[in-house]
């Protein structure tokens, strides 16, 4: 009798296996990183810290009536939480310095060159079209689009996407400028860009929001969701009658909704389903991925040069720029840019490209949506 | 042996790369076609000074 008490009572600390005390340890380390390295926190810690809640012996935090199964089938599965991320990027997004120099736009595109070598290198791995590309979309640089596609297309695989996608973000400004060095010459970094420095009318920044949702909805319909909340979120910001939504979907919204995105996916962070060989395979590509998206960025400003002029030439580094984290890319550009030549300031240029690189990835993540069912 | 899904993966990338480009295209003329009918007002500004001035 004392006996079954006994194991009854300490079920937990008896039924622990090295699969939990691994993803424990996983989960330590995300809350390390987060806190002590400072690594994209709000989504780290929470992530770490749910990893620990998911893998207690017999947690009550998952499960049927489990929290974080309950809000993992309301706000994940439903796809609630990211959208909900998306009005407040979309709150918090200036498009102002895109409208002063919009050719940088088309480094928006090339720098999601990433999510395709990597969803074609993926299938080598064995890995199906609607996994792989959910294994691409990492490229994408863009947290919120990498759970959206992970949960229509690999609710298996969502725990690692979501940890490399938010991970290597953090690790843009150690893993883009090797990249840009091994493809650039000290000559090319130090080519200063001329621009232009135009005030932008109110009207334009209001019907840009509106107008872009209009002609990809009709496009690509599979996108409305993920271009019209964002969209949504830089409509309120900029039409000027409602500041105090704008104010609260940019921190209140946001910091809500990240808490519960990060800690919700740590649900799907078990043993059982994350120490797979499939695990460090997708942390491999998606290194993979960020290291193509600089590569197709930089190759495709190089070419761009081929063409023009001798003074609209374009600093090939732009292109790194083109990628979803924002601002890490444009201020680690722009640092590159100080470093090849002090005088050459680069900043704006990145930041359009950045910006630019905003709208790809969540366009990127509509094609691949519409896209992939009709290969498959 | 390369699987099939790797031939899909790459029609993808064509279409995929493709179509995102001409989207960038189509907002890049969206934001020309914009400040062509609302400049902004430093624009303005400017003009009417430099008008004054000539």
């Amino acid at each position: 009798m004392n006996s079954e008490l006994f194991t009854s009572f300490f079920h937990g600390i008896l039924s622990i296996g090295i699969g939990e005390i691994a993803m424990m340890m996983i989960g330590f380390t995300l809350i390390f990183l987060a806190i002590k390295k400072k690594y994209e926190p709000a989504l780290l810690l929470p992530i770490g810290f749910g990893t620990l809640l998911a893998n207690i012996p017999s947690s009550s935090a998952i499960g049927e009536d489990g929290a974080l199964t309950v809000f993992f089938h309301a706000g994940i599965l439903t796809e609630v939480f990211p959208l909900l991320i998306f009005v407040a990027v979309g709150a918090m997004i200036d498009f102002s310095p895109l409208f002063k120099n919009p050719s940088l736009l088309l480094f928006g595109a090339a720098a999601q060159f990433g999510i395709f070598m990597t969803m074609m290198l993926a299938t080598l791995f064995g890995f199906n079209l609607k996994e792989a590309a959910s294994i691409g979309i990492i490229g994408a640089a863009d947290g919120p689009t990498s759970i959206y596609v992970a949960t229509r297309f690999a609710q298996n695989l969502l725990g690692p996407i979501s940890v490399a996608a938010y991970s290597y973000m953090a690790l843009v400004p150690i893993i883009q400028p090797p990249v840009i060095n091994a493809l650039t010459t000290k000559q090319e970094r130090q080519i200063k860009m001329v621009g232009h420095n135009r005030e932008i009318s109110k009207t334009t920044l209001i019907l840009f929001p509106i107008i872009v949702t209009v002609v990809a909805g009709l496009i690509a319909p599979s996108s409305v969701a993920l271009i019209g909340f964002l969209m949504f979120g830089n409509l309120i910001r900029e039409c000027g009658v409602l500041s105090s939504l704008s104010k609260t979907a940019q921190l209140e919204l946001g910091n809500l909704v990240t808490i519960l995105l990060g800690i919700t996916i740590a649900s799907t962070m078990t043993a059982n389903a994350f120490l797979k060989t499939d695990t460090l395979i997708i942390i491999g590509l998606g290194l993979f991925a960020f290291i193509f998206d600089t590569a197709g960025g930089v190759l495709f400003a190089k070419l761009l040069n081929v063409f023009l002029p001798k003074h609209l030439k374009v600093n090939p580094m732009i292109g790194a720029a083109g990628i979803s984290a924002f601002p890490m890319s444009a201020r680690v550009i722009h640092k590159m840019g100080q470093e090849n030549d002090p005088s050459n300031y680069l900043l704006m240029y990145a930041v359009s490209a950045n910006v630019a690189g905003q709208i790809g990835s969540v366009i990127a993540g509509g094609i691949i949506l519409s896209l992939i069912p009709l290969l498959n | 042996m390369i699987p099939d899904n790797f031939y899909k993966a790459l029609t993808a990338t064509g279409v995929g790369m493709t179509s995102i480009f001409i989207f960038m295209l189509l907002f890049y003329l969206v934001i020309i076609f914009l400040e062509k009918l609302f400049p902004g007002k430093a624009n303005i500004d400017k003009c009417e000074k430099k008008t004054g001035e000539n």
